[in-house]
Formats: C-alpha cells, structure tokens, sequence
C-alpha cells in the first residue's frame, strides 16, 4: 500500500511538474497570434510543370485577394494615376494593348514592350533582362520607376497605412496591424502566381478534347523541325513554351539596349533577353523587348531571313540555314500560334478588376 | 495490483515527458549552444564614427578634399556593416549574423549591439562592407534590409552596399555631381581591421571604430573624381572602380578604442 500511495503521489507530482512546464513554455504562444489566412487551393492544368511557390509566401484566399486589388489600384503611383493594369491588360494577356513602349505617370515612354503576365509562378526572374530575382522582389520595380509608376517605397506605405481599407486587408493576409513592404511584395506576387494559363485550343488538343486542323498540325510539327521552325529549343513545346533563359535571337549587331549584359556585366550576355512565353502569343503584339515587330510574319521572317550574325548570337540560330522556311511553312507556324490563344484565360473572372 | 502498475507506469512516463519538455524549454535559452554565464558573456555596443580627413562629416557643404585634389561634399552616405565577427587572442571567430545600415546623418543608426559576447582579449575584427549574396538576392527582407530604406535597385535586384552622393569641383572650377551607388556580388568586400590586442569585459562593453572617406578614397587605390564621378555597378565601365574601391574599403575603417 505504501508503495502505492507513493506511486500516486509521484505519478500527481510528475503530473504538476508537466503542468507546469507545459505552462512555461506556452508563454510564448499569444492565443490571438496570426495562424495564417485561409490555404488557396492552386489548381494546375495537366500540361504544366508543378509550381515551386516559395515556403516564406504560401497562396492564401486573402493574399490573393488582396494582391488582386493592389494590381488595379492607382494607388501605388505617385499621383494614384497608374496601376500595374494600366499596362497590363487582361484582354490583351496581361499586355498593354497593340503600344511599343507604354507611357509612365509623367508622360515620359518606356525603353521596352511590357510583358505578358502569363504563368509567372513557373518562372525563374523576370523583366526582359532578368534583373528581377524573384517575383516578389519583382514588385518594386514598376512602382519606383521613373518612367513607369515613380513612386517612392516609403510613401507607397504610407499610402496603404493611412488608407480607410488596406490595414485591414493586409491584417487578414499576413496578420500585424502596420503594413510593411514585405507584404506589399507577397501579395501582389500570390496573385500573380495564380494567373495561369492552360486552357488553349492546343492545351485541349493535349487532352484529347479539341482538334487542330491539318494546317495547324502541320504548324505544329514545323514548330518542332529543327531544319525548318526550330522553335522548341527555345519556346519548349508543350508547358510554359518557354526555357525562361536568356538568349541573343541575333536583332541586332551593335546593341541600343545590351539587355541582360546589363545585369550581370558579362560581355557574353550582350543583346540576351528573356525567351517570353508563347502563349497567348496571337494577343501580345507587338513582338520583341522593343516591339519592333508588329506581326507574327515579322517574327518568323526574322527567325528565316533576317537574324544577324553577331558575336553573341546564340549558337542553334548561328547555325541555322537562312531562307530554310516557305512562306507556306510559316503560314502554317502562325497557325499553328494561334492554338495558344486562350480565351478562358483572358475572360477569367478571378483575374479582372475585383 | 495491475490498476497500481499502470499508475507507476504513468508515473515514470509523465516524468520523462516533464524532463523532455523542461529540457526543451532550456535548449531555446541556449544561443548558438552556448549557455551564457552571466560573468563571462556580455553585450558589446559597437560604434562608428564618420569622418573625412579626421573631421566629422558636416552635410552640404564643400567641406573636404580627397587625395587627388578634388574638392567636394556630402549631401548622403549610407553603406551596409554585416556579419560582424570578432577574433579571439587563440584566432576562435564569433560571427555575429547581423545587418546594419549605417546612415551617416543619422548618429541613431551609427551604432548597433552584439548580444553574448565573450568577456576575453582579442586581435581584431572583421566584417562585410555590404550584403552577403545569400541575402542579395531578394528583397523581401525587413530591418535593416528593408527596401524602403532605397539602399536596394530596383531593376537589378540586390542592395547598394555603399552611397556617397554630393558634388566635386572639377578641373575647371566647376561644381558637378557625384553619385556613387557601389554594389553587387562581386563588390562584396571584406573589412579586416587587425589590433595589437583588446579586452572586452564588464567595464570595456563599447567598441568604437572609425570610418574615414578620404582614406577610402586614397589607399591603397587613389580615387580621382574627375571623369569619373558618376557609377551605379551597372555598366562595364564601372568594374575599375568597383574594384578599386573594394579594395580601399579595408583601409577606410580603424580601430579607435574600448571602453
């Protein structure tokens, strides 16, 4: 019996002890600390590559939202004249409509074509020479530029912080009661981060639902005829249509604009931009980082005849036959383009002015 | 007799969790697996002085002249001090992790304070002038390393480690801009500052270093801003001086006292 009396007053005092340990180490833990918003179920279509989302920005419904408002809000330029739609427009894959270069709050142009805003979140570094490293860091490059938003970081904050609705918003996505430029950033690259696109005619041809005409099929395998289009070394079939790399397409010999040499002060990387995704492609003129070309004959007609031989060029297009395709060979290559359109994406509610 | 081995059981199974869970708590008072003991651990403030030519730095004003001659002002000097380590007499490092944005107008931020430092001699300091590219590579990142702070680029994503901009009188009398954003990976550079011998204890808690301008701007590379008073890291003709400058940064900060 003593033995047992013992045990139970070990097994109470083992009991309080854990108690209160247990007790001291929740000291830490405040019961009304943010957990985090409500998980974003991401869906991607069969086709595309799995998402590498960063562990420290996990998508949430709040997030999202939240960075869907900030990309139409005018309020992150310096006379909230501009927001990022304003030159990327849902209707034309997140371009800004048929213009060469967009115009910035000042009235003062751009140097290059904006992008097409369309599977960011399988892409590695952005703008056309890769200078941004991440998407979230990404952010910070149009609201401060001069010719674009021209808008100071610090007075960006301020705005949110002292505005009627944002506090509370940010609240929800990343808990804390003052905004900061972390969140700014993670925001507006969660939303980005769900603007895929998956569903064209040719996505749907992949999945045995549609079917292209034997014109765009025979565009298809030019696409991929290394002696004719010689398109995939670059613009990979099937997924993003893009390498995502860095590459010289041989525009021009003495370069106005060095491109990504730019970045890493590499002569190697002398007139190398960005593969842009092709997707879409049909809606995003006009073409290259400059624009320069306002058609898709244009292109082709650069990739055929008129590529120039620099010392930068890459080496599969310095080793391609000039005048190797016919002028029905890049018809069928532009219709084949056209399968890549996809309306779903562009009539997406989800990504319109919320 | 099975009811009261069960409770011995729950006993002996409650106190091993009490013990792993108490030794939980403890292992977060533990800093880098060390358990500080009060009397040999201490907090080490560390502060800089900005000068030019042994003067303090005075802002807007044509105050100073670097070893070429050039006359010239300060109207801002901002740079990165990170991963600050001290080196013990029997050559043990202690790097202390941390980011520091030193704004020269702004004697709050001129200083910055290491936690748990070893009372002991040591033999010198070292840290980065500027971001490690483990941090460089993005900018989502608060503190020090908040972009807000404008010490970053906005096309290129990384942090300008070091900023001087002002004005120089050129070789013709004339005032012209000076703007030196100084950055980039390969611009890291390392800041040795040897000392004969120095003790930290509980009456020498404050390490007091010096930055000088000028010396930045005259050993071991002489910098002329004639012709050359305009760089941001981004063109190719910004490598001479990114690397001279580099270079200098080790030269440009002295020891000065503990106490």
């Amino acid at each position: 019996m003593k033995t047992n009396k013992l045990s139970i007053i070990i097994t109470a005092a083992a009991l309080l002890l854990s108690t209160v340990v247990i007790d001291a180490c929740k000291k830490d833990i405040n019961p009304d600390a943010f957990t985090g918003g409500t998980p974003y179920l991401l869906i991607i279509p069969s086709g595309l590559p799995k998402m590498d989302i960063p562990a420290n920005n996990p998508l949430t419904v709040e997030g999202v939202a939240l960075g869907r408002k900030l990309f139409y809000d005018p309020i992150l330029s310096a006379n909230r004249t501009m927001s990022c739609a304003s030159c990327h427009n849902q209707s034309y894959s997140f371009t800004d409509s048929n213009k060469q270069f967009s115009t910035g709050i000042d009235g003062i142009k751009g140097t290059r074509n904006a992008m097409n805003l369309v599977n960011l979140g399988f892409q590695k570094k952005f703008f056309w020479d890769g200078g941004a490293a991440d998407l979230e860091s990404q952010v910070i490059g149009p609201i401060q530029n001069p010719v674009e938003m021209h808008e100071s970081l610090a007075n960006a904050i301020h705005k949110l912080n002292t505005d009627s609705v944002y506090p509370g918003l940010f609240k929800k996505a990343f808990g804390g009661d003052t905004i900061n430029t972390s969140m700014l950033m993670m925001a507006i690259a969660q939303f980005e981060r769900t603007m895929i696109s998956g569903n064209s005619k040719y996505d749907q041809y992949v999945r045995g639902v549609a079917t292209l005409t034997a014109q765009e099929l025979n565009g298809k395998q030019l696409f991929e005829d290394a002696s004719k289009g010689d398109c995939t070394h670059c613009h990979v079939l099937g997924s993003t249509f893009s390498d995502f790399e860095f590459k010289n397409n041989g525009l021009d010999s003495i370069y106005t604009d060095p491109g990504r040499y730019k970045i890493t002060l590499l002569a190697s990387d002398s007139g190398k931009f960005k593969t842009p995704s092709l997707r879409n492609i049909a809606l995003t003129a006009p073409y290259m980082h400059d624009g320069r070309f306002t058609t898709l004959q244009q292109c082709l007609d650069h990739y055929n005849t008129g590529f120039h031989y620099g010392a930068h060029l890459d080496p599969v297009l310095s080793t391609a036959v000039k005048g190797r395709m016919t002028a029905q060979d890049m018809t069928d290559i532009i219709a084949f383009l056209n399968t890549l359109t996809d309306t779903a994406f562009i009539n997406n509610p989800a990504f319109k002015h919320p | 007799m099975n009811i009261y081995s069960s409770i011995n059981k729950f006993a002996g199974i409650t106190l091993i969790t009490g013990a792993i869970l108490f030794s939980s708590c403890r292992t977060k008072d533990k800093i880098n697996g060390i358990t500080p003991e009060i009397k040999n651990y201490g907090s080490l403030t560390v502060k800089v002085s900005n000068e030019a030519g042994g003067q303090p730095i005075t802002f807007g004003t044509m105050s100073f002249t670097n070893a070429a001659g050039n006359k010239y002002s300060v109207d801002l000097l901002k740079y990165f001090v990170s991963n600050f380590t001290l080196i013990r007499n029997d050559g043990s490092e202690r790097n202390f992790g941390n980011y520091k944005l030193i704004d020269a107008s702004d004697t709050s931020t001129c200083s910055f304070t290491l936690d748990s430092v070893a009372n002991g001699s040591y033999k010198a300091i070292r840290f980065y002038l500027g971001v490690d590219s483990l941090h460089n590579h993005t900018v989502l990142n608060q503190g020090d390393l908040n972009p807000i702070s404008g010490m970053v680029w906005s096309w290129n994503t990384g942090y300008i480690f070091f900023k001087h901009e002002g004005s120089y009188i050129n070789d013709t009398g004339t005032s012209k801009i000076l703007l030196y954003h100084f950055g980039t990976d390969a611009a890291l550079s390392t800041v040795d500052i040897p000392i004969t011998q120095f003790d930290i204890n509980s009456n020498k808690k404050t390490l007091y270093i010096k930055f000088d301008l000028n010396s930045l701007y005259n050993a071991p590379n002489t910098i002329n801003f004639t012709g050359n008073n305009f760089h941001q890291s981004t063109e190719l003709s910004d490598r001479i001086w990114l690397g001279n400058l580099r270079t200098n940064f080790s030269s440009s900060f002295t020891f000065d006292k503990v106490q």
